[in-house]
């Protein structure tokens, strides 16, 4: 083997190993202006402020927008709202997982509105959730079944935004 | 040798925690890691006395370089990714059957986790190609089915494609299936990319079967357990369909070397 390609790697190497200390310090997400407003009622039910949780918590670190937690005496819903097309509004599927829940998919779910949510069956322990989801844009009357739809069509301003994700957890017996 | 790939693993890191969050809060688990357990346990079997392919080790060396500026400034899964290619790259530079060199390769690129974030960046463009596609095989058999982004709409029914059925499993999977075909056959580098290139299009066409098959499924009203378990096993049946069009493919160039 040529000494120069073992230097070259040995050299390598060296670099790799010391430049993720040169990474610069992640900023938070802090842009909420010109979002709406969280709505005061979802599907006929009021909504009323919950405390946030460490879910929501891990979420606002870095999230270009705002998150709200709301009861409907039903159900627990959390909004998160942005105004640009981001990676970091995700699949809610992922948080559940990364706090130590199992995600099973289930079949997408219409409402009364005709309005289309993707849906899934979170479980941890002896708790049972059915999750449902889905993204509407606060501007116009789009809507999209999952945040990998949306992304998309925010991606390639084919709707204008702000957006807004709306998950709704219901725990069941 | 076990020392230079032993250096080579810790100068990376940094990718261990991006790995472990990343695998934490996916879907596919550490199960999508299982290329890289693979590839070494190929390597061990083979590992002897032989002096590295320079070739192998200064591509090693420029991935590992990859790894370092992408580890300043851009997002931390693209880091990972060059690491799991170095880590490949290192391996094929030692293993002492260098016909395998390009399996070994590609085992550890498939172990990168990065199903997630493809599945976030072209999941939808996928699930509304499948739809399309869908849509028109069906109205080739007679049904008139309309695609409707990621749905399938005939009439009042509408059939999601959700993004469990983009078919970025299946096509992780055929990539996994290639590259222990490409180690086990000992192909080159030139063979292995044409195995990986045959895999991608075999994938989408089994993915849009299987979706024009499950809008039958959808239709009916059957409970979902018996639908969940008609959909793993329609899913299974794709898959078969493009593991054996890879192996053919293998034997067939086994045959001409």
């Amino acid at each position: 083997m040529k000494p120069s390609a073992a230097r070259f790697h040995a050299l390598a190497l060296g670099i790799a190993a010391l430049a993720p200390l040169l990474r610069p310090a992640r900023h938070d997400g802090t842009e909420i202006e010109n979002l709406p407003a969280f709505p005061d009622a979802i599907e006929g039910r009021k909504l009323v402020p919950s405390a946030t949780s460490e879910i929501e918590i891990a979420w606002l670190a870095s999230f270009p927008g705002r998150i709200g937690r709301f009861s409907d005496g039903e159900r627990l819903w959390i909004l998160r709202q942005t105004a640009q097309p981001t990676l970091r509004l995700h699949s809610s599927a992922r948080c559940l997982r990364a706090a130590g829940w199992e995600v099973e998919p289930a079949h997408a779910l219409r409402d009364a509105e005709g309005r289309i949510w993707s849906a899934y069956v979170a479980r941890r322990s002896n708790l049972r959730a059915l999750v449902r989801e889905r993204v509407a844009s606060t501007a116009t009357s789009a809507s999209w079944p999952d945040v990998d739809a949306w992304r998309w069509d925010a991606w390639l301003g084919r709707d204008p935004g702000p957006w807004c994700a709306y998950t709704s957890i219901e725990m069941q017996r | 040798m076990s020392l230079r790939i032993a250096l080579h693993a810790a100068a990376l890191w940094a990718a261990a925690g991006a790995v472990v969050d990343v695998t934490v809060a996916s879907e596919s688990g550490l199960l999508q890691l299982v290329g890289l357990p693979v590839a070494w346990a190929l390597f061990a079997r083979d590992r002897g006395p032989r002096s590295a392919d320079p070739r192998w080790l200064i591509a090693a060396s420029v991935l590992a370089l990859g790894y370092a500026a992408a580890s300043v400034g851009l997002p931390r899964l693209v880091a990972v990714s060059f690491a799991f290619a170095s880590l490949g790259a290192i391996l094929a530079a030692h293993v002492r059957e260098p016909g395998r060199a390009s399996g070994l390769f590609l085992l550890a690129c498939s172990a990168a986790p990065l199903v997630d974030i493809v599945q976030a960046l072209a999941g939808a463009p996928l699930r509304a190609a499948v739809s399309s596609s869908a849509a028109f095989l069906l109205c080739c058999a007679g049904i008139h089915v309309v695609a409707d982004g990621v749905a399938l709409v005939e009439g009042s029914s509408t059939v999601f494609v959700d993004p469990a059925c983009s078919g970025l499993r299946y096509l992780w999977c055929a990539f996994l299936l290639a590259a222990v075909l490409a180690a086990w056959a000992r192909l080159d580098f030139r063979r292995t990319a044409e195995l990986v290139a045959l895999a991608i299009p075999a994938t989408f066409v089994a993915n849009v079967l299987r979706a024009a098959s499950l809008f039958f499924v959808e239709r009916a009203p059957l409970d979902v357990a018996r639908s969940q378990g008609i959909h793993a096993a329609v899913g299974v049946a794709g898959f078969a369909l493009v593991s054996v069009l890879l192996v053919a493919f293998v034997v067939q160039r086994r045959r001409i070397a």
